[in-house]
């Protein structure tokens, strides 16, 4: 008498069973201000065998939805009459199918839900849903990452903060099960079963708010200045790993990520390898000290013309050369052949164990999704050439979240930080924060002295002392060093096409900050020393400013 | 002997007594079915202060978002830029005096 199948029916006849949705976690600045919230959003439906007029329905919701999106914007009236005619269409599709329900895939705000309800349309509503909302627009796109839908409709972070914490921040969906009247009127005295939503976990950031938008500007203004693909900057604090900024262009919004092309989703500080160039000799120079093979005062014997090897020839990067040039000066004039003799002293062991003390070929394990590590060239695979090569960070592949975490040791006194975006995960109960971790120790706190001041004398002295003293910094102690790197295409280097860098931190003793900024095919200019260095400057004159940091010299 | 042979022939004072201590329990029985009933049918009033909460809930996020959104530092420096607010260009860094100065 299908018993089992008729009990059911009653049940869900007689009881109303609706998901109560989890809002999803807030995202703040570490001053506790928002950066990603949740706003109501209303899925807007139809249901075509109630609507009588579909054409006059489509033609009203059209002119409503263009309007909405394209409030402010000055478009031409033919061109506008034929964008509202392709919606109408579209629309009118949606209406004419055979269903008793069908969304219109759009979710309006407040506002437009309202301008709709007062044009008593017959047959459309609305179910509440909720979206992200960014008070900052699309600024820091990249770390946040976007929210999507998963392969079941439900709510997914996808990229960046979104993706990685997406777990802690989408919370736990409810029930509220009740019995019902014929009329769908709750019995109260009738079976009642809740199960309350548990709301995202907050996550507080170590981003300041203050430094994002100083980096966003400056780094906006220097992609059109230099006229170059892609931009990128980061900014982290080296005594605890927090990262206080980053920033790449091009970008996209994520309240609307479908807008922009994938390529720009993927954050190309952590997911983009690129051959440092220049800004790896300090890496390698604090190897040779550390191992006390060489001494600041050390004298190249190589560097009083081009070097050869295994049928290559090593040039400067301006073909100029100093006979007799200490290792301080090799750093100062970024010289290739000086960092030749430095690698031959190092050896292949050496320098292959060095590069994998500082983190290089493994992830970084920054709180992100989608990082990525280029992998290394095994051991027995190097040969002398890429021992000279990689002394000046050609040859090999980083990327820049390692590249300013190994720099970092240097900054903090040889000590090697775990760069972490999140300060704190934070619920109505518990707080849970992340605490600062030492990952390595790869120098000694004497070898990070010397190299600071071999750094310091490179920004002083070196190509981009005058953007330095441009800048007004002439009497603040930074330490730096800028590279510029050529780009592998197609199997050999392309001398025009380059990854323009800078790196550095200040104050050069007592480092409040320190900050990798790269372009890459900047057009006016291929040096780092034209193009990153000074925007690292420009950075760097405003966090002064903001952190009441005064002239140390 | 039916109930009411049985209570007919029942005293004045038991007749009363009776009808005394059954007022009280007809009484009971009738409000009884009067609150189930305002109970059952208050599913609508709870339906209703139900909405009412959820509204004003999502009243309450969309303030809150405003508030983030006017608070916010694209929209600071947005109406910094229209009133006519500047970058710094010149700073002047004060050093410490060396001596003690007495006016």
């Amino acid at each position: 008498m299908r018993s089992d199948f008729l009990t059911a029916l009653a049940e869900k006849q007689r009881n109303s069973t609706q998901e109560v949705l989890a809002p999803r976690g807030n995202i703040l600045f570490s001053d506790g201000t928002t950066l990603a919230s949740t706003q109501p959003v209303f899925l807007i439906y139809a249901q075509p065998k109630i609507i009588q007029d579909k054409t006059q329905v489509a033609q009203t919701l059209a002119q409503t939805f263009w309007e909405d999106d394209h409030e402010g914007e000055v478009i031409e009236p033919d061109e506008k009459v034929s964008q509202e005619k392709t919606l109408q269409e579209n629309i009118f599709q949606t209406l004419s199918k055979d269903l008793f329900w069908v969304s219109l895939g759009r979710r309006a705000n407040s506002e437009e839900k309202l301008k709709i309800e007062k044009k008593n349309l017959k047959g459309i509503g609305f179910e509440t849903g909720s979206a992200r909302f960014y008070p900052e627009g699309s600024s820091s796109a990249h770390v946040l990452g976007f929210v999507g839908s998963d392969i079941y409709g439900s709510e997914t972070g996808y990229f960046g903060l979104e993706g990685f914490y997406n777990g802690e921040l989408k919370g736990k969906d409810g029930l509220l099960q009740q019995e019902q009247d014929a009329q769908g009127v709750p019995i109260l005295i009738g079976d009642f079963l809740v199960r309350e939503p548990k709301p995202g976990k907050t996550l507080v950031l170590n981003i300041d708010r203050t430094i994002q938008h100083i980096v966003e500007d400056k780094l906006k203004q220097g992609l059109a200045k230099y006229s170059a693909k892609e931009a990128s900057a980061i900014v982290m604090d080296p005594k605890t790993g927090n990262i206080l900024a980053m920033a790449a262009y091009p970008s996209y919004d994520p309240i609307n990520p479908g807008k922009y092309p994938k390529e720009n989703y993927k954050n190309p500080i952590i997911a983009d390898n690129y051959e440092p160039g220049s800004t790896f000799k300090v890496l390698v120079m604090s190897a040779a000290i550390n191992e006390k093979l060489v001494t600041p005062d050390a004298i190249c014997d190589i560097c009083a013309g081009p070097v050869s090897l295994g049928g290559f020839t090593i040039r400067t990067w301006n073909n100029q050369y100093q006979p007799d040039s200490s290792m301080t000066d090799v750093i100062v004039h970024s010289d290739n052949t000086g960092m030749v003799f430095v690698s031959k002293k190092l050896g292949v062991n050496k320098m292959y164990q060095y590069i994998k003390n500082y983190g290089f070929g493994n992830l970084t394990n920054v709180d992100l999704q989608d990082e990525v590590s280029p992998n290394m060239r095994p051991l027995n695979d190097w040969r002398e050439i890429d021992l000279a090569t990689s002394s000046f960070g050609q040859g090999i592949a980083v990327t820049a979240m390692q590249m300013i975490k190994a720099v970092s040791a240097i900054a903090n006194g040889g000590q090697e930080m775990e760069p972490h975006i999140a300060k704190l995960i934070k619920d109505d109960n518990k707080s849970f924060p992340i605490q600062p971790r030492i990952v390595g120790n790869p120098i000694s706190k004497e070898t990070a002295q010397v190299i600071t001041e071999m750094m310091v004398k490179a920004v002083d002295k070196g190509e981009a002392q005058f953007y330095k003293k441009n800048a007004g910094l002439a009497n603040f102690s930074i330490a730096g060093k800028t590279g510029t790197a050529q780009i592998p295409v197609a199997g050999h280097y392309d001398a025009n096409k380059t990854i323009a860098s800078f790196i550095g931190f200040a104050p050069a003793k007592d480092p409040k900050f320190i900050m990798l900024v790269r372009y890459r095919e900047p057009q006016s200019s291929i040096f780092g020393a034209e193009t990153a260095a000074p925007t690292f400057f420009d950075i760097a004159k405003e966090l002064f400013i903001y952190y009441g940091i005064s002239p140390q010299q | 002997m039916s109930p009411v042979h049985k209570f007919s022939s029942f005293n004045f004072f038991s007749k009363r007594i009776l009808l005394f201590l059954c007022l009280p329990l007809i009484l009971g029985i009738i409000l009884e079915i009067w609150l189930a009933n305002r109970l059952s049918t208050s599913g609508e009033e709870i339906n209703k202060l139900e909405r009412l909460a959820i509204n004003l809930k999502m009243q309450n996020q969309q303030l809150k978002n405003q508030i983030d959104e006017k608070s916010s530092l694209v929209f600071t420096f947005s109406q910094a830029q229209k009133l006519g607010f500047d970058t710094i260009s010149k700073i002047q860094y004060l050093k410490a005096s060396d001596l003690a100065l007495n006016h």
